[in-house]
């Protein structure tokens, strides 16, 4: 029966512990922008709080010292602290000492539960004998199964009907149930102790439950003005800020941060131009047909909503990875609208999977507004072997654009691959034609003024000063970028490096974001 | 420091230099997890259903392994340290050609559906990661004859092993990746568990 029992405790603390590394690496990774050094930072402080945890966990593990109790009394200390550390962390998320503060809290998680590992080995495996590598075996793969579990219960099932906040207040119960379950073990009860124990803990996971779903997550979240929504989901946060800011009687669109990153904004005026769409408008004057598109990220859509008013467009592939956004859409009718355009069809999948599996479909224009070069996997849509697959999906004369965020070894990826790619405002704009010859046609205005939505021109008469604007935009070529850039970003015989799978630049050797 | 001094006095050589062998195999363990991971992501794509599969994948060879190595290490109680060496050139051997292996794995399931490449990536990663969880139950079985306390033999084996996990997910985070590539990654923890093996073979000459 003890048997038995020490391999639930195994068995609970992996379960527990990794859970909980789940939710602090989104947590700590939301708060610090998704940077893969935000996640390499947890790794590292949960497993140095495993591994003295386990070191002075050895140290309880003599005949004399009553285990249960010890193992209950832990796990209660370490269900307070799981409930509680969350909220701790977000008091000092605005401040420079967040980091600090985040890893010490990482490692006193780890460090409690992982004091049961060798106490759970040595209640399980003491008395084997001559068969204790079996015994210890039996033990250890109890830990490995609860370590496996954890994450997939936590990702696929409890990140998507709960929230981040209320995730962490769920682990915290089962360690406190778990705690009194190794009390119990090690009857009688207190009776005294144990109630004052069982009203503290139903006091502060009523609080928790009954406070605003999200709080923590506005508490960390950076400060862009108002938050009106909250999406949480197993994909990840998303946040919309109410936008203060009026300029000439105008409101610029509510703001789209996506794992606390900025996303987008709502506007679809192309004269208020807030967030920057006179990056896409103009592709309608590169192409003298574009009849089917394809958009690698939906986000809140605006940029959907805008392609769908292209004369001649005949379908628009949508893919996203986080269906998040159709819920955040909801507040946005008339972007929400482009959805139930019969020739949008959205697909949520990874990129360069769906590509992958669909390897027949080609495109006329191909538009990617892709997330900062510096967060984690964006490699993913910015290296040369993802570029060379969007490339077979293209026609001839197509057109690929997408956001290089402000990254050379973005634009100059693209340059090795398209005869044509320069850069318009912080856009790659490639293609195997020199179209730059199209964007300073003369029918280029007409082209961009033949554009509707909902049907009605979307831009208003007399903007054509507008639409020049958008159209004499001064192109950067890659010579003249290198040329510009300091020597640290130079390879060698003095050029820009390309991004490829294997060398992760942008999101470390130049990532200009540091924990 | 008279505390420190007469606990270090406690521990053998011979033991001291386990430790810091299995530290060493902690540390190249978390460098392949977090490289392979990475390289698995791009076939796989970065979704959360992948990233767990991949996760959940990597945990349950380590699972087998335990099973696997328990068992091994009750029946060759005096071959221990030669199994830890041969298991630590066997990671060293995938590890020098899984850029090549995965490469293989990219083409063979580049149009396959999740649950094929699922599977497939499970086959791929069963041999080294079987082969990393047997490590623990037999050098605690090893350690245990010294110790003779579970607990302490586990312990201090753990605390080795997942130190060195810290330091080789600080490596894989914060050092490799800023001056190398993946593959360049791979070689050095590759070439750590080269040197491991090399010593545990020293070890168990000496030890017969």
């Amino acid at each position: 029966m003890m048997i038995y029992f020490a391999w639930l405790l195994s068995f609970s603390m992996g379960f527990l512990s990794l859970s909980q590394e789940i939710l602090w690496i989104r947590l700590f990774g939301f708060t610090n922008h998704s940077m893969p050094q935000a996640f390499a930072f947890v790794l590292i402080v949960f497993l140095l709080g495993i591994a003295f945890g386990a070191a002075s966990g050895k140290k309880a593990c003599t005949k004399e010292w009553a285990l249960w109790k010890i193992s209950g009394t832990i796990l209660l200390v370490a269900s307070f602290f799981d409930l509680m550390s969350p909220w701790i962390y977000s008091a000092f998320a605005q401040t420079s000492s967040q980091v600090f503060c985040g890893g010490l809290l990482i490692f006193i998680t780890a460090f409690l539960k992982s004091m049961l590992f060798p106490i759970a080995h040595y209640m399980g495996a003491d008395s084997a004998g001559s068969k204790v590598g079996r015994a210890v075996s039996r033990v250890y793969v109890a830990n490995i199964a609860g370590a496996t579990l954890g994450p997939i219960f936590t990702s696929v099932l409890l990140l998507n009907i709960l929230t981040t906040q209320q995730c962490f207040a769920f682990y915290a119960t089962l360690a406190f149930l778990l705690g009194l379950s190794c009390l119990r073990v090690n009857a009688p009860f207190n009776q005294r102790k144990l109630m004052g124990a069982s009203v503290t803990a139903i006091i502060m996971l009523g609080v928790v439950l009954t406070i605003e779903p999200s709080g923590l997550i506005k508490d960390v979240a950076v400060r862009a003005g108002e938050p009106t929504q909250v999406v949480e989901n197993s994909q990840g946060i998303i946040v919309i800020y109410k936008n203060p800011a009026i300029i000439n009687n105008k409101e610029q669109g509510d703001i789209v941060y996506g794992g606390n990153v900025y996303d987008g904004r709502t506007n679809l005026d192309p004269a208020i131009n807030s967030n920057g769409i006179n990056r896409i408008l103009v592709l309608s004057a590169l192409h003298d047909k574009p009849e089917h598109v394809l958009m690698i990220g939906l986000s809140i859509g605006s940029w959907l909503k805008l392609m769908t008013g292209f004369p001649h467009v005949k379908s628009i592939d949508v893919i996203e990875i986080n269906p998040g956004y159709l819920k955040a859409m909801q507040a946005y009718p008339k972007i929400l609208s482009a959805l139930s355009d019969p020739r949008v069809h959205l697909h949520i999948d990874d990129g360069r999977r769906w590509l992958r599996t669909h390897p027949d479909n080609r495109y006329d224009l191909v538009v990617m507004n892709t997330t900062y070069f510096w967060r984690a996997y964006t490699t993913n849509l910015l290296s040369k072997e993802f570029l060379s697959l969007v490339k077979l999906h293209m026609n001839p004369r197509a057109i690929f654009t997408y956001n290089t965020t402000g990254s050379p070894n973005a634009f100059k990826t693209a340059t090795t691959l398209f005869k044509y790619a320069y850069l318009y405002e912080n856009f790659v704009i490639a293609a195997d034609f020199d179209w730059r010859k199209k964007m300073h046609s003369e029918g280029a205005a007409s082209k961009l003024a033949a554009i509707r939505l909902d049907n009605k021109p979307l831009f208003k008469p007399g903007s054509s000063k507008i639409i020049n604007g958008f159209l004499t935009e001064p192109l950067g070529s890659i010579q003249t970028v290198e040329s510009l850039m300091p020597p640290r970003y130079k390879y060698y015989n003095n050029q820009l490096e390309t991004v490829t799978d294997r060398n992760l630049i942008t999101e470390y050797r130049y990532s200009e974001h540091r924990l | 420091m008279q505390s420190i001094r007469s606990r270090l006095s406690l521990i053998s050589i011979p033991l001291l230099t386990l430790y810091i062998l299995y530290f060493i195999s902690g540390c190249s363990a978390l460098i392949y997890q977090v490289i392979w991971q990475r390289m698995l992501f791009t076939f796989f794509g970065v979704d959360l259903t992948s990233i767990t599969i991949i996760v959940s994948v990597f945990m349950f060879g380590l699972g087998i392994g335990g099973i696997g190595g328990g068992l091994i290490a009750d029946r060759m109680q005096n071959r221990l340290l030669m199994l830890y060496m041969i298991i630590e050139f066997a990671i060293a051997g995938f590890g020098f050609l899984s850029p090549y292996i995965f490469q293989l794995f990219a083409t063979i399931t580049s149009s396959s559906s999740e649950a094929v490449t699922a599977i497939l990536s499970f086959l791929l990663l069963a041999f080294p990661t079987i082969l990393m969880g047997a490590t623990f139950p037999i050098l605690v079985t090893h350690v245990n004859k010294i110790h003779q306390n579970i607990g302490h033999s586990v312990g201090g084996l753990y605390f080795a092993n997942t130190l060195g996990g810290a330091y080789g997910a600080y490596l894989s985070g914060f050092v490799l990746l800023y001056g190398m590539d993946l593959v360049g990654a791979i070689n050095i923890a590759a070439n750590l568990n080269v040197m491991v093996a090399l010593t545990a073979l020293l070890m168990f000459r000496r030890q017969k």
